[in-house]
């Protein structure tokens, strides 16, 4: 647990600390900044997929397209979501296997990449109807979570230093209300889905 | 050859959890390296892997970097029961810090395995059930789970 104790001797410096703490209290630059990371992530899992790619871009690309970023809720809180599973699930329902690798049956005889296969080749390969075939693991989903978490843990500290450093101009009297117009102190800024149907790279 | 660091966890790693996996009482649990052995052969299977370094300036002015490792552990069950006890296994067993070894392999075999310091977690990521839609998939494929996590070497 941390303690603060606060003794002013100077009530107009307190006075200045309290209007700061009021003033900046509010979601402004927080929202802006979770926004920011929100759409990067998306981006940085468009590219991971994009990379690990054996076939060109397209644009009509159903899994690249079926990854988007929305916002659930933008008062009393934030809630942000990437990547829809209900969405992901209707549009490119093999997301999962691309993501997590695994072994599948094929269905039907049809020609694919070889770049996604355990035994990796070049060029492109006819799989029989019936045959398995161990797709390697891009990972696109973990790979953002740990660069949502790295990112969220740099705004945080970038946040809170800028506070705590208006906090001690008020309080000095060097400042009231001062110009770091940041917060979300104290309050619930939430990030990541929201009930069923919510999204991947999901952080609290 | 020398492993190096990124080996030298992995290889460290592997060799825990088959020491452990003994001392706990498991049986006929395999622990591999890599995503494609994890399939040849029987199941339950552990697959360990080091899948990312990021790199983190130890403090202003230094060029010497502190270097964080991404972990992936892959869980090949037999059934959901058994995906969820070793799930909880393996996270208690990671808890803890463990030693970090250096290999040397010469002809392919390891000919010397010395203790070099600990491994340490200092972030969980993923704890969970991999791939929900597995009517399609092999049944090595239908109780998998993930655990990641980022350790560095103290």
């Amino acid at each position: 647990m941390i303690r603060v104790s606060i003794d002013f001797k100077d009530g107009k410096k307190f006075e200045n600390l309290i209007k700061y703490i009021e003033n900046n209290l509010a979601y402004g630059a927080a929202q802006e900044a979770v926004y920011d990371v929100a759409h990067t992530v998306e981006a940085d899992m468009k590219e991971v997929i994009n990379t690990s790619r054996k076939n060109p871009t397209r644009p009509e690309d159903k899994l690249i397209n079926a990854i988007t970023t929305e916002d659930l809720t933008t008062t009393g809180g934030i809630d942000v979501g990437i990547g829809r599973i209900a969405k992901l699930v209707a549009e490119a329902p093999y997301w999962e296997l691309i993501n997590d690798g695994g072994t599948y049956i094929t269905k039907a005889t049809h020609i694919v990449p070889t770049e996604y296969f355990a035994d990796p080749g070049t060029g492109f390969v006819t799989f029989v109807a019936g045959s398995s075939h161990t797709i390697r693991p891009v990972d696109f989903v973990g790979k953002s979570i740990r660069g949502l978490d790295r990112k969220l843990t740099e705004v945080c500290k970038k946040i809170t230093a800028e506070f705590i450093q208006g906090m001690e101009k008020a309080s000095s009297g060097m400042a009231s209300g001062a110009s770091v117009n940041v917060a979300a102190w104290g309050k619930k800024v939430r990030f990541g889905p929201k009930g069923t149907g919510g999204g991947m790279g999901q952080a609290r | 050859m020398a492993y190096r660091i990124s080996r030298n966890i992995e290889a460290s790693l592997i060799d825990t959890i088959t020491a452990n996996l003994i001392t706990d009482s498991w049986t006929g649990i395999r622990v591999e390296k890599s995503f494609a052995a994890a399939y040849q052969g029987t199941l339950p299977c552990i697959c360990v892997n080091v899948s990312e370094l990021r790199p983190q300036r130890l403090e202003i002015g230094s060029k010497t970097n502190l270097k964080y490792f991404t972990v992936l552990i892959k869980i090949f069950a037999t059934s959901d029961g058994q995906r969820l006890d070793l799930a909880d296994w393996l996270f208690d067993e990671l808890e803890d810090d463990f030693t970090y070894y250096t290999y040397t392999i010469t002809n392919g075999v390891v000919s010397a395995k010395v203790s070099a310091g600990k491994i340490v977690v200092t972030k969980w990521f993923e704890n969970k059930k991999e791939l929900t839609n597995t009517e399609n998939l092999i049944k090595a494929d239908r109780y998998r789970h993930l655990l990641s996590f980022e350790c560095n070497v103290a």
